[in-house]
């Protein structure tokens, strides 16, 4: 349970990092260059590991409820995370900043 | 703005603002409705009991039949004792039931009773609607005189789905202010937070307001039914649910063992029994319904055994059709019977996310119209507060006087049911008078009081059963303890919000004068 929220939740603080203004927030900094492809696409996978971990632990009809309910959920916590303490985003800036250093290699 | 997107945000805007109040009342008991066995037990001392490791129907029966003969009733049916209902769990028509002060037609109320998991005696009344008054709330505004209450529930239910739609249409810039809630800004705060709940919650308010109409088609949408069942009442029930009938005899009969028929039918399921209903007890023709209880699945199951309750004998099997398993899947959807706790806890945060979602909806629309309705000398930005007001914080203190009543109404008093619901009316009644007559001060003062009735309630259940929040998390108690921390929890944000709206009206005194 606290595994699909925290993949899912990682996910979302990934896609809001995509956007300048929530990028800025975070960082202090203003963004340059970004956002890679990368990202959405580690996005996207954290949160189907999220969808992945659910079935395995409740089988297809209660993993699928669980994981609709928990997208709501973090995608909130990320919401209030960013109103209240963005600066918490800040590892997440990291891994996208490793995600750009990767493309570019 | 394109005409169709102008019509769909007077849509949005209209439809939100005429039956909001209702739709928080029905998203704040429904959210309530998840731990409506948990309100139960707080509600009512005498069933916070341990469940013992079996269950016996034969000793309960007695005092079953007992109180169908008393209440003239054709039938009983109990919910066997669970975890989270460790009693049993008696129902029966009865004209006689004490949570209503009107006389009543013979046979159109259900009373209920509760009996010792142990013994199978009757345990003393709670003289309490306790959580079924919130649960009927939620779908039929617990009207129980006349069923008119399930149309208004339903015309919200069909606006909701149309606010939905409209809002998404409405809405600009979905992906760009996805993850945006700027609480800072007084003048976007609402409709940030309002955009953010409605677009982020879509999966959850949209499935959980389509299964809940679904759930009542066959009064919505009565058609369908009557066409292959013509005019007969109750047709299309008899052949999905109960195949089964026959009159009374008149002769009476030993009963044979309903524990050994309950054991059949467990075998013949490979589930155990939920519900046993029994129909003319004590005659010769008196005949037991039995169907499964399973935790672990969505649908709330209707496969149905019938048995011959002098002999013993099954004399019916019904097995759901694929009709009914899929209308069953889809209220299963809704209701949550199921035994998952992270799942029960999200319905319960995302309902109340439910509730921010019309509120700030509300906000916005109180926001945006401030001004040009107080320089034009307009009166509605003043009723619609109150309106808002009374319908969200004032819901909360109606909720909170029904638990508070509930712990000072004395046990002998006559009506005792009736007079908790009239605390219940009462407190929200008094907070919609207090909202619209203190237009200024309402938000803080309502906040304020929703925090000190929160810890009263608290407190009396400590004091007045002894189950105090050490006790009942020493024992386990998690049903009595978890009310008693939601409640604190509640009365911290609402103390919480209280302090900002006050240091709001003082930042505010400055710029008026």
């Amino acid at each position: 349970m606290g595994g699909v929220l925290a993949l899912t939740y990682a996910g979302f603080c990934l896609l809001a990092l995509c956007q300048d203004r929530h990028w800025t927030a975070a960082t202090g900094r203003k963004p340059v260059k970004r956002p890679s492809r990368l990202e959405p696409v580690l996005a996207a996978l954290l949160i189907l590991g999220g969808l992945t971990l659910s079935l395995y632990r409740d089988g297809i009809i209660l993993g699928l409820i669980l994981w609709i309910t928990v997208l709501t959920a973090s995608a909130l916590a990320v919401t209030f995370t960013l109103s209240w303490r963005p600066t918490w985003l800040r590892p997440f800036a990291q891994l996208s900043k490793w995600c750009q250093r990767v493309l570019s290699d | 703005m394109t005409p169709f997107k102008a019509s769909m945000l007077w849509l949005h805007t209209w439809f939100g603002v005429a039956l909001g109040a209702l739709l928080f009342a029905i998203f704040w008991t429904g959210s309530l409705s998840v731990f409506y066995k948990e309100i139960d037990r707080w509600m009512m001392p005498m069933t916070r009991l341990q469940l013992p490791a079996s269950v016996s129907l034969d000793a309960m029966r007695p005092a079953a039949d007992a109180l169908a003969h008393g209440a003239n009733a054709p039938h009983w049916k109990v919910y066997l004792p669970t975890t989270k209902e460790p009693v049993h769990n008696v129902i029966y028509p009865s004209n006689t039931d004490s949570a209503t002060l009107f006389p009543e037609a013979p046979g159109s109320i259900m009373a209920r009773r509760f009996l010792d998991p142990n013994t199978g005696a009757p345990l003393e009344d709670p003289g309490t609607l306790a959580g079924d008054f919130l649960y009927s709330f939620h779908f039929k505004l617990a009207l129980r005189r006349f069923p008119v209450g399930y149309y208004p529930v339903a015309l919200a239910g069909m606006a909701m789905l149309a606010l939905i739609v409209s809002g998404t249409l409405v809405h600009g810039r979905i992906i760009a202010n996805f993850f945006l809630f700027r609480r800072q800004k007084k003048a976007r705060a609402s409709l940030d937070l309002h955009n953010a709940v409605g677009i982020l919650g879509l999966p959850f308010h949209f499935l959980i307001t389509l299964t809940g109409i679904i759930f009542f088609y066959n009064l919505h949408y009565p058609l369908p039914l009557s066409i292959p069942y013509g005019e007969e009442a109750g047709g299309y029930n008899r052949e999905a649910i109960a195949a089964y009938a026959r009159p009374e005899a008149g002769i009476p009969a030993e009963p044979a063992s309903l524990d050994k028929m309950a054991a059949e039918a467990a075998r013949i399921w490979g589930r155990p029994v939920g519900t046993v209903r029994v129909y003319h007890p004590g005659d010769q023709n008196a005949y037991a319904l039995m169907m499964p209880r399973d935790d672990s699945a969505v649908s709330d199951i209707r496969d149905s055994l019938f048995f011959d309750v002098p002999s013993g004998e099954l004399l019916y099997n019904q097995v759901a059709k694929p009709a009914l398993a899929t209308e069953r899947f889809i209220v299963g959807l809704h209701l949550i019977h199921f035994r998952h706790w992270p799942v029960r806890w999200l319905y319960f945060l995302l309902g109340l996310s439910g509730c921010v979602l019309i509120a700030t909806g509300f906000l916005y629309w109180l926001e945006s119209r401030r001004k040009r309705h107080t320089a034009l000398g307009l009166r509605g930005v003043r009723f619609v507060e109150g309106l808002t007001v009374g319908s969200t914080t004032g819901v909360i203190i109606a909720t909170l006087a029904f638990l508070i009543a509930n712990r000072l109404l004395p046990s002998t008093m006559p009506v005792r049911a009736a007079a908790e619901v009239g605390w219940f009316y009462f407190g929200w009644l008094a907070a919609y008078a207090h909202a619209w007559l203190r237009p200024g001060s309402a938000w803080y003062e309502q906040a304020k009081t929703i925090a000190v009735l929160a810890v009263a309630a608290v407190v009396l259940n400590a004091t007045t059963t002894g189950d105090h929040l050490l006790r009942t998390i020493a024992r386990g108690d998690w049903a009595v303890a978890g009310v008693d921390m939601m409640l604190l929890v509640s009365a911290g944000i609402a103390a919480v919000s209280a302090k900002v709206l006050s240091r709001r009206q003082v930042a505010k005194v400055p710029q008026v004068g």
